[in-house]
Parts: structure tokens; sequence; C-alpha cells
């Protein structure tokens, strides 16, 4: 606790390193995850094969992942903000699709019944409908990507990781562990409780 | 690459092996003191409200936690051991058996306790016979999960000093050699998926028909 | 002989301002069918439960063939007596086979005889055995499923069976149909059984006699026939539609209206009706064909005849009419 009183623009700086490199990943991911999961979402059977493939890959460990992407990616940032982006990618499509899939179908009827189109039905049925479920896939990605970006120090992405990497390196360096862990920790609950609160905040009301 | 990898496991075969085995020892002595803590403690807390509002709670936010950071907060205390590891690893395993123990009995259907306690069980009968059946596939997936995240985290655990596939990945970043670093990783990606579709089997094996 | 006894029996929830069941105290003779009868929350389901000790009363006693149940062992007690509720409480894990032979089971019986138990009980509620047997819970009907909640309340022959509101999630047309199943069953078996519901129509149709409860409280215990006709109070008159004659009519039957043949009658060409039919297709029949007498007549043979006088008396509820009761 105390090396993060006596460094605070140190831990400050890699805390928003490691913010960065979480963001810059998540939203190439959401990006991503949308139309594919729009896609795949109301072709049942497709839809159960590629989130039975992407859930296979999940499994993976992350720094397992991140070594196997070094040789097309080299030993550096990238490997890790892909290796993120596949982990996000794989958590924000299934709940894309199971926030779609929940919706009644009745009500979708309805609305093709009183005459909207393809798009309007999106924006106005399908995306408010199934937000809750699509944020709440959003902090369980965020809160993973910041796992794996911590992980992702070793592979010189910096962010809160090297303080604890550097605390194993250097021996007795306990202080700078104690630190990372506990600035990865709170930068963790902090994100996951506030995307919680906006999940509330979207809930549909029952 | 991928073959300067193999060619180098071919040659380091005694050491994979013994990795391979320290890995999964590591890993199933975490999973398996996570099942005999948790098991019993989340019957415990789908029967209690109070305790499931402590203890899941607190169980939540571990899980929010990365586990790197929880992983090397066990080397200040228990040193650059096995059991540092082994310790960081059970606390991970934690969580999914927890949450999935106390989720599933939650889910047995009031009814079927009813009907089962009228028939004249025992409450260890009800236990054994209808929830404990009724719950199995719950648990054993969240078992899964708690699983292939220790069997991940395990690599994780050589930069600690519990060894396993992990020291072909610090061994790698020492030599700043990719290739060794694959030794390690490649292993470790098919262990995980082994024990996630074996383990996906068997809770399919054990689920109730509807 | 008395096979179920409540007496004094209350409970008192905590926080709550009043007891759940108030001083109930009523006697069922052994191989009676008698129904709890009320609105929701009067605390009929609590005094079923406390039956097999699944609520505790916080005073008076119960006793099941005269041992107070508390002397009697939970688990040895529960196994004694059938238990059947409205969502029937399958093991969704076990096949219907496995689900009726739990409670034999439990008793250690041999497995040939549980496995004959099976098949017989599965024959009682009219599912094959050979097509049912393997099936699971999930495979079946809403009406199946409480068959073989039934066969398995029945599977270790208990002394008593508890049925809370067993038919209550069910259609109408099942649940006539089960009606008639349960009393096929109890016509053959000769069951002490407790039943719980708050259909009117289902307790005057099942009960050998009825418990017509009032927030916790007892306010007539008799036939369904003397409910209907001389309901103890406004609640009951209300709660059956004592008033309304035509209901009343069609819940009644005939075997409660009629008089035995008179000595030296020789049927003729009355037209026929049976014992159990209701009063109200009696009335039917006396108006549609114009005959000034029905023939009671039960497996071909005549036993007694019915007037519309003996029918306007029922509905009255003073019995039979004044010249029959000096004749009996």
């Amino acid at each position: 606790m105390s090396y993060i009183l006596d460094n605070p623009g140190l831990v400050f700086a890699l805390a928003l390193q490691h913010l960065t490199t979480t963001g810059l990943a998540l939203l190439v991911a959401i990006i991503l995850a949308l139309p594919i999961g729009i896609l795949i979402a109301p072709r049942r059977r497709l839809a159960t094969l590629i989130m039975g493939a992407l859930g296979l890959l999940y499994t993976i460990p992350s720094i397992a992942l991140i070594i196997l992407l070094i040789p097309i990616f080299g030993l550096n940032a990238t490997s890790v903000i892909v290796a993120l982006v596949i982990y996000a990618q794989i958590i924000l499509v299934r709940n894309v699709v199971a926030g779609l899939q929940a919706i009644d179908p009745a009500v979708m009827d309805a609305a093709r019944g009183m005459g909207m189109n393809g798009w309007q039905i999106w924006w106005r049925i399908q995306l408010p409908l199934a937000l809750p479920v699509i944020l709440a896939g959003v902090r369980i990605a965020v809160v993973v990507a910041i796992g794996i970006a911590t992980i992702g120090a070793k592979f010189s992405a910096g962010g809160l990781g090297k303080l604890l990497f550097e605390g194993i390196a250097q021996a007795g360096r306990y202080d700078k562990i104690w630190a990372g862990a506990i600035a990865v920790g709170a930068l963790a609950l902090a994100l996951n409780s506030g995307l919680a609160a906006l999940e509330r905040a979207f809930a549909v009301k029952t | 690459m991928l073959g300067q990898a193999f060619a180098y496991a071919v040659a380091h075969l005694h050491e994979l092996i013994a990795a391979t085995g320290q890995h999964l020892l590591l890993a199933t002595v975490a999973l398996g003191i996570g099942i005999v803590l948790c098991v019993p403690l989340g019957v415990w807390t789908s029967r209690s409200p109070v305790a499931a509002a402590m203890v899941i709670n607190a169980v939540n936010a571990l899980r929010v936690v990365p586990s790197l950071a929880i992983l090397f907060l066990a080397l200040p205390y228990f040193g650059l051991t096995f059991t540092s590891s082994a310790i960081a690893l059970t606390i991970l395993a934690l969580p999914p058996i927890l949450i999935n123990t106390d989720a599933a009995l939650r889910t047995v259907n009031p009814a079927v306790r009813e009907a089962a306690f009228g028939m004249g069980m025992t409450q260890w009968q009800v236990l054994w016979r209808v929830e404990a059946p009724l719950a199995l596939s719950v648990v054993i997936s969240g078992v899964r999960t708690a699983a292939v995240e220790v069997m991940a985290s395990a690599t994780l655990a050589a930069f600690i000093g519990g060894g396993g596939l992990g020291i072909f990945v610090t061994r790698g970043f020492a030599l700043y050699d990719t290739t060794i670093l694959l030794v390690g990783a490649v292993p470790v990606a098919l262990l995980t998926l082994v024990t996630e579709l074996g383990l996906s089997l068997l809770q399919r094996a054990v689920r109730v028909p509807v | 002989m008395t096979a179920i006894r409540f007496e004094d029996v209350s409970k008192h929830y905590p926080g709550s301002p009043r007891p759940a069941v108030d001083l109930c105290s009523f006697a069922v003779e052994a191989g009676n069918l008698v129904v709890l009868l009320g609105p929701s929350g009067c605390g009929k389901t609590t005094l079923l439960k406390m039956t097999n000790r699944l609520v505790e009363p916080s005073a008076g006693a119960v006793y099941l063939d005269d041992t107070d149940v508390r002397q009697i062992d939970v688990t040895s007690l529960r196994r004694q007596t059938g238990y059947v509720i409205q969502q029937v409480g399958l093991f969704p894990h076990l096949t219907v086979a496995q689900n009726i032979a739990v409670v034999p089971e439990l008793l250690g019986w041999p497995r040939p005889r549980i496995a004959a138990r099976v098949d017989e009980l599965l024959e009682m509620v009219h599912l094959v055995p050979g097509e049912y047997r393997h099936r699971y819970p999930a495979q079946l009907s809403g009406g199946q499923q409480q068959r073989v909640g039934l066969a398995r309340a029945l599977a270790g022959e208990p002394r008593v069976l508890l049925m809370d509101e067993p038919f209550g999630a069910i259609d109408a047309i099942t649940r006539a149909s089960l009606q008639d199943e349960l009393l096929s069953i109890q016509r053959k078996l000769h069951k002490t059984i407790l039943f719980v519901t708050h259909d009117v129509d289902e307790a005057l149709r099942l009960a050998d006699k009825i418990v017509v409860m009032e927030a916790g409280r007892v306010v007539q215990y008799d036939t369904p026939f003397a409910v209907l006709t001389r309901p103890a109070n406004d609640f009951v008159r209300d709660l059956v539609g004592a008033d309304d004659t035509l209901r009343q009519l069609s819940l009644l039957r005939v075997e409660d209206a009629m008089t035995g043949l008179p000595t030296g009658y020789a049927c003729r060409d009355e037209p026929a009706i049976a014992p159990e039919a209701d009063l109200r297709s009696a009335l039917a029949l006396l108006l549609r064909t114009r005959a000034p007498v029905l023939a009671v007549v039960e497996d071909g043979r005549p036993v007694g005849i019915l007037t519309l006088e003996y029918i306007r008396c029922a509905t009255r509820g003073s019995g039979k009419p004044a010249k029959s009761r000096s004749a009996g």
C-alpha cells in the first residue's frame, strides 16, 4: 500500500496504460461482436455450432493463447491485444446471441405485424430488449480483459502487471506485488460495479 | 517455429513429462481441496440466506480480482514453493464450485423436496438420494469451470516456484526464446481442452432428463 | 374405529396476528375420505401437514390410531402415511417405476415384492406398466404425473393417505376422471384419506364427510348432504352455494334423497336411475318422462324409489318426507 502512496504517478500511469490496452481491445471486440451476433442469432443451428467452437477457444489459457499468437504477431503488445480481442469477442458474441434469442417471438411478430422494417425492429425492439444481456457481456469481458492484460505485462504490453512481475523478479520487493495486486484488484472491482450499475439502469422494467 | 518447438520438446522429453505430471498434480490438489471445501459450504449457503449473502458476495468479488494478482500474493506468505502455488490455485478454484453448488441446490423444486420429506426420508436421505442427483450436473459444471481455471493458472505458478508446464514459459522469457515458450503453451492448451471436453461429457452423462 | 383424531390443535406462527389453526378438534373414521374444505389461508393445509408432522402444532395433539403422532419417529410416521401434493413433486431423475419404489425401498422390501407392487399400482392408476415403467416424469402429462404421484403415495401400503389439493393444477376434464379413479380406488382399498381442497364441487363429490374451515377454525363437520342442505352458518351457506337450488341438485346424489322400496311395491315400467346419479338428472328425467315416480336401480335390481316430493325435501335439508319416516 505504501508503494502506491510513494509512487502515485507511476501507479496511475500504469493503470492508465492498463485501461488503454483493455479499452482498445474492447472497442475492436464490440465492433466485431455486434454484427456477428446479429447475423448468427436467428440461425439457431449455426449459432450453436459457432458458440461451441468459440467456447473451446475460450478454454485455452490466456498465457498459452498469447504465446501461440507470437509466431504471427511477434513477442510484443500486439499479440496481447489480439488475444484480448479474441476472448472479449467470445464473451460478447455469446451474450449478444443470448440476448437476442431470449426475445419473445410474439414480440417480434407483433413488431413485424405493425409494419416495422428490419432496421426499425433492431433499433426500437431488439436492441433495447437485448441491451441488459449485452451490457452484462461487456462487464464480464472487461473483467476478463483486465485480468489478461495483467499477464500481458510479461509480453511488454505494460500496465499494472508490470508491478507484479517486477515484484517477483526482484527478490524481496513484496511491496511491488502488493501494490500491483491492490491496484489491479481495485480497478477490476470498480469497473465491475460501475458496469453493473449501468446494467441495472438499462434493465427492462418488469 | 512449431517444428523447432517440437524438436526441443523431444530433446527434453523427460523434463516435459515431469513438468506435465507436476502441472496435473498442482491442479488436482487445488481442485480436490476446492471440492472438499466448497461442496459442503455450498450446501450450507443454499440453506441459509444470511450465509449466502455473505459468502456468495465475497466469493463473487474474489472472482473479479485477476488470477495473477491472487497467485503472486501467495508468494510473500508461503515463499517460492509448491505449497504456495497449491494454496493460490485452491483460492481460484473456490468461486465456481461454491457458486454452482449453491445455485444447483437452490433450483431443486421445493415440491420435490417436500414430497421427499413427506415420504419419510431423513435429511440425509433427501440430500443424498434426491438433491445430490438433481444438483450433480450443475455442480460438475462448476467443477469444470474451476478445473479449466486452475489448469490455466497453474501455468503461472512457475513464476512463484510451483513448477508445472509454466517452467518452459519462464525459461522462454529468461532466454527470450519463443520456441521454448511454445513448448509450455501447446501442452497447456491441450490439457485444458481435454479437461473441458472430459468434464463436459461427464456433466452430460449425469444430466437429469427433461 | 377412529383412524385420525385432532384434539384442540392450534398453530401460531411467530409474527402473525392470529393463529393459522385455532383449537380444531374432530375425528376421522377408518376407511373414510374426509375433505378439509375452505378458502385459501383458512388453515386446511396446515392442519393436514400436522398429521405427518411437516408442521408441528403449537398446542393440542394429533392422534393416529390413538397414538400421539409425536410419539412416533418422524420418518417412520411419514413412511406409513402416503402424501400427495398439488405440484406432484415427482423426482425428475428417477423413472416412474423408481419413483413409485421409493417408500418400499426405504421400508426395506425385497426386490421382487417391490417390482410386483409397482406394476400393480401402475395398473390401478391406469398406466400400462410396460409402457410407462421406464419413462421419466418429464415425459408425462400433468394428469399422468399425478397418477404416478398417487401410485407413489400408495406404494408403501400406508395406513392413511394425505392429499393436498392433488388435482388443483389439472385441467377440468382430466380432474374429473382423476376424481372418478380416486373414488373407484377408494371403493377397493378403503383407505383413510384426508383430502384438502378449496373446490366445493370436488369436496361434495369425493367426501364421506367434510370439514369446513374458516380462519383457522372448524365451522362445520358433516356429510356433504348435510353441509349442503343444513349449512351451519352464512359462511358455509355462501361457500357451498346452498341457496342455488339447481346447483344443489347437481351435487346431491339420488341415494341421499330416495327411499327404500316400500313393502309390497312392485316396479312396473318406471324410468330407471342409478343411485349415484345426481338429483338434477333425476329431476330432468321426471320432467321429461312425466312419470310420477323413478325407480332407483343398482346392478339391474330396483333398490328404491324417488318422487318429486323426495327431491324437494332433499333440497330443504329436512331429510325424508314425513310419511316415509313413519313408514321406515
